[in-house]
């Protein structure tokens, strides 16, 4: 009793009286359906300039996409309206516009430039825009386009890899400055992490090691910048657990200076992911930190 | 003042353990009624059972009555004993002072008791199905048919009352004819229900709308969806960045209007005139409104809603680290009204938070670690703030609070030096730092090796080597420090043998690590120099007294420190200890080293401790063979302690691992086996192995 009347007003005076005027401050949204087209596409239009590669995406009070709920509402829109193609008013236009928007926002870049199309082919007020946007999209649509056949060796894919981020990068030069260009280094980052991936799948952990930290380089500003170092963090551990193995099988003797600096290369990596601001990802660290340490103090007992 | 509230607060107290202990005799003597209804049930079954013994073919349907009420009474009585028992546990919580959190718990149960107190049970559904064939046939006496009434009318209230509300959920689904049906029994159930006339009357009201719809072939109303040019022509400007401010023949106070301008403007980089515009907008009616609430809800459109709130994280937070360090910054916030969550993770982080917080409410947190945090300026992690503060500046670099986000970013500058996308760049290249993770290390890399020691186990090695100008030495394959010299091979294994001998036979003992971490060091090293590497051994330079900053260092972090006359001052959770042992206690020793000293037959310190801030002591204390004796003066009186460990001597400590103690203080004179704990830890230890 006497731990709670010291702790009472210690609690009070630390977390002060605005609390309640914040609780006051709350106000519930009124429930009325969405009753305008400019209502549904202001709502899409104040997100379209969002740096989505620097920070995260935006989301409803829901946690909801906001460009998904966006196409969500026009695809209803267009839905209650249910014209044909043939028969299409201003508004349907408006209506498609929207949706190519909302869809190159998703990544979904073939649609988008379907539904430019349509709209450029109208002879609408928007036509113009919606060709020039088309033309815009169409080479992010290319960019993204899957490979036309199969791969025939690990090699092909790597160099496939290799232009994509090539050509994600050019792309990005091309639009500098203007709302695509967080797309195209969205997609680029990407392609980083697929070559990075390659690596770490052919086996080839001291080149995904090195092809990690370039990707660290490249892309200090992204939001993603805490996950590539527990993916960094990741490949040292496979490293020193490899060079343990080994030795555990008397494969390799083990090298415990080697060892130790992969051992130490990962917690430094993990320790830097764990400073990440969302708390998940900082969760996610810790974890790996105290796996980490379990594996070594197992590693360590095994060690002649 | 204080001892006016004190005295207030003390007779509140005392009304309120009154006020508990008259609720728990009310219990009691509940409790005690209760069972005297049951005994009489007992007495009353045992005559019937006399009766059915006697005459076996008679009174079936008593027999059916009796267990009827037999099953009402022990529902009564399970209710009884579930609101007894809340009772009692909250005046038992309440007279030890529980925390809070179990006097809601017991308060809960008890008011959930109370509250199921007239719903129907399993037992009462029971009873009516036992009486019913009595009541048919028109066995039953007087008493029992009333009590077959009663339970037969509260079981059709029951029935009518679910069918209602399905009857009701069925008329707002348009699901007229099941909404009928429900309404239909419900009424033959009980003509007199207003409520199933109502709901009726609704049915009837619903059934002629259509039929006149059918009449006048009007089909089912379809939502219209047909938009005004001016909502078309302002949707298609904002769409194409065009001029979306004044649309022809848009009424002038439409929210879409309103909701249009703003976002016309937030794309033309007007962003507070924009927010403002919202601001407006979010007070009118519609969609176009909630639009604009939910715009402005949104903490990457609203920078300086993100900021705010930012701000008053990193604020809290700070208040809370200074008072009561990492863990109640971490978790302090969620004693906060509005963080309090109604669920199972939310009471378990309530929970937890509280937890923290009576840690905090102590001694030395109080007097020792909260002054030296404010003083060293304590300050929580500020990622979220930063970039808070930066997404400000790039939405609104000329903002009003534009200045405020700058010298927020300037003041977390400090920590973003340590940040994890500033510490591993070096010129554009990203290298990592060592970790800061303390993990076990398996590489050999050096010993400490203090002079006695040496001179005990290889005096004439010490000789050749001249290993006389330092108290103590540095032995490894690299980072051995200055002026080393590198040994011989034979030299080098013939060192290392004599110093794992020592510390076998136990003429050598270990600092600051077990022995057997010390002889893994020892024999790593020797399978290092046999594959080749050689041995450095290098003077070990003696440190300097603790500075005062080290001191507060050592008190406030958990660190050790020497000070003048080799005192060492260390702390431990809440224990601080300063102690001088004997003989020395290993100054030269490196942290996280393994470190090798001559073992002295007897060893003894003087000490002071104070633990937690409850108690104090000084004392002194010897060991010989594992047997010790320790004499101290403490805030309790005096006390000695001596123990024996005849276990060890006779070497069954693993079949018996128990010492003799004998303790003389104030209290008298104890004598007795206690558990070993030395031995169990080195039990565990072998197992491990």
């Amino acid at each position: 009793m006497r731990q709670i009347a010291l702790v009472a007003p210690v609690l009070f005076c630390a977390s002060g009286c605005a609390s309640l005027s914040r609780i006051a401050g709350i106000h519930a949204p009124d429930a009325s359906p969405d009753d305008s087209l400019t209502s549904v596409v202001a709502e899409l239009k104040v997100h379209l300039r969002d740096d989505t590669y620097r920070y995260d995406r935006a989301t409803t009070d829901d946690g909801r996409n906001v460009y998904a709920v966006a196409l969500w509402k026009l695809d209803r829109l267009a839905g209650l309206r249910a014209r044909s193609q043939q028969s299409w008013e201003n508004a349907d236009y408006v209506i498609e516009f929207a949706r190519g928007k909302a869809l190159e926002r998703l990544r979904r870049y073939g649609d988008a430039v379907a539904a430019y199309q349509r709209v450029a082919g109208s002879g609408s007020l928007l036509g113009d825009a919606a060709a020039e946007r088309e033309r815009v999209i169409d080479s992010f649509a290319h960019a993204s386009a899957p490979p036309a056949e199969p791969f025939a060796n690990p090699e092909a894919e790597r160099l496939f890899i290799e232009g994509r981020i090539e050509l994600w990068r050019q792309l990005a030069e091309e639009v500098h400055g203007t709302p695509y260009e967080s797309l195209a280094l969205e997609e680029s980052e990407s392609w980083q992490v697929m070559r990075v991936d390659w690596f770490a799948r052919g086996d080839r952990l001291g080149d995904a090691i090195s092809a990690c930290e370039n990707l660290l380089e490249a892309n200090r500003d992204s939001k993603l910048f805490g996950k590539h170092l527990l993916r960094l963090g990741d490949l040292y551990a496979d490293s020193a657990r490899r060079v343990e193995l080994q030795a555990h099988a008397n494969f390799t003797s083990l090298d415990p200076s080697r060892y130790e600096s992969l051992v130490d290369q990962a917690f430094s990596a993990y320790e830097l992911a764990a400073e990440d601001r969302r708390p998940a990802l900082r969760r996610e660290a810790r974890n790996r930190i105290e796996a980490l340490l379990a594996y070594h103090e197992g590693a360590a007992a095994r060690v002649p | 003042m204080f001892l006016e509230e004190r005295d207030t607060m003390d007779g509140a107290l005392r009304v309120g353990l009154w006020l508990l202990r008259v609720g728990v005799a009310a219990g009691l003597l509940f409790l005690a009624t209760g069972g005297r209804a049951r005994a009489g049930d007992l007495l009353g079954s045992s005559d019937a059972a006399t009766q059915l013994l006697l005459a076996p073919e008679l009174g079936a349907g008593e027999d059916r009555a009796r267990e009827a009420r037999d099953l009402l009474a022990t529902e009564r009585n399970r209710k009884i004993a579930v609101i007894s028992s809340a009772l009692v546990d909250l005046g038992i919580n309440a007279s030890v002072g529980a925390s809070p959190v179990k006097l809601l718990q017991s308060a809960g149960e008890l008011g959930r008791g109370l509250l199921s107190w007239s719903n129907r049970t399993r037992g009462e559904e029971r009873a009516l199905l036992l009486l019913a064939p009595g009541a048919v046939g028109g066995e039953l006496d007087d008493t029992t048919r009333g009590l077959y009434e009663r339970l037969e009318g509260r079981e059709r209230r029951a029935l009518v009352t679910g069918l209602l509300d399905d009857g009701q959920r069925a008329l707002v689904a348009g699901q007229v004819r099941r909404a009928r049906i429900a309404v239909d029994r419900a009424l033959e159930l009980d003509p007199s229900s207003e409520r199933a006339d109502t709901l009726l009357d609704a049915i009837d009201a619903q059934t002629r709308s259509a039929r006149a719809r059918a009449i006048f072939d009007l089909a089912p109303a379809q939502p219209s969806l047909a938009f005004e040019a001016w909502d078309v022509r302002l949707a298609t400007s904002l769409l194409t960045d065009g001029d979306a401010r004044d649309p022809q023949s848009a009424p002038e106070d439409d929210a879409s209007l309103g909701l249009a301008r703003a976002t016309a403007r937030y794309e033309s980089g007007e962003r507070a005139e924009a927010l403002d515009d919202l601001r407006r907008v979010a007070t009118l009616k519609g969609g176009a409104a909630n639009v604009a609430r939910e715009v402005l809800e949104d903490r990457s459109i609203n920078p300086e809603l993100a900021l705010d709130d930012e701000i008053w994280s990193y604020t809290k937070r700070r208040s809370l680290g200074v008072l009561g360090g990492e863990p109640l910054a971490g978790n302090g916030l969620a004693l906060e009204p509005e963080n309090v969550e109604f669920t199972v993770d939310g009471y378990r982080k309530l929970k937890r938070s509280y937890k923290v917080f009576r840690k905090t409410v102590n001694p030395v947190n109080l007097l020792v670690d909260a002054p030296v945090r404010w003083w060293r300026g304590w300050r929580p992690e500020g990622a979220a703030l930063r970039e808070a503060a930066t997404r400000y500046l790039d939405v609104e670099p000329e903002g009003v609070r534009a200045a405020e986000a700058r010298s927020w970013l300037e003041a977390l500058r400090g920590d973003e030096r340590a940040s994890a996308r500033v510490t591993p760049f070096r010129d554009g290249y990203f290298v990592l730092p060592h970790a800061r993770t303390r993990y076990a290390r398996i590489a050999p890399r050096r010993v400490v090796v203090s002079l006695d020691a040496l001179e005990r186990q290889a005096p004439a090695l010490a000789r050749d080597l001249a290993l006389e100008s330092s108290d103590a030495f540095v032995l490894g394959e690299s980072g051995v420090g200055e002026g080393a010299t590198a040994l011989e091979r034979g030299r080098a294994l013939e060192l290392l043998a004599r110093l794992a001998d020592g510390l076998e036979a136990g003429s050598l003992q270990s600092r600051g690590q077990s022995t057997g971490d010390v002889l893994e060091a020892v024999r790593r090293l020797d399978g290092r120099v046999r594959t080749g590497t050689t041995l450095r051994i290098a003077p070990r330079l003696p440190d300097v007294s603790a500075s005062l900053s080290e001191l507060g260092t050592a008190l406030v972090d958990g660190t050790r420190a020497r000070t003048v006359g080799d005192i060492s001052i260390s702390r431990q959770d809440q224990d601080i200890v300063a102690g001088r042992e004997l003989g020395g206690d290993g100054a030269f020793c490196l942290p996280e080293t393994p470190c090798i000293d001559r073992k002295l037959p007897v060893q003894g310190g003087l000490f002071a401790q104070t633990s937690g801030g409850d108690s104090a002591a000084v004392g002194a204390r010897a060991d010989y063979r594992a047997a010790r004796l320790s004499v101290e003066m403490s805030t309790n009186g005096p006390h000695a302690t001596l123990v024996l460990p005849f276990a060890r001597w006779l070497g069954i400590t693993h079949f018996l691992p128990v010492e003799a103690h004998v303790d003389v203080g104030l209290a008298g004179i104890s004598a007795g086996p206690r558990l070993d704990s030395t031995a169990a830890d080195e039990a565990d230890a072998a197992e491990s192995l």
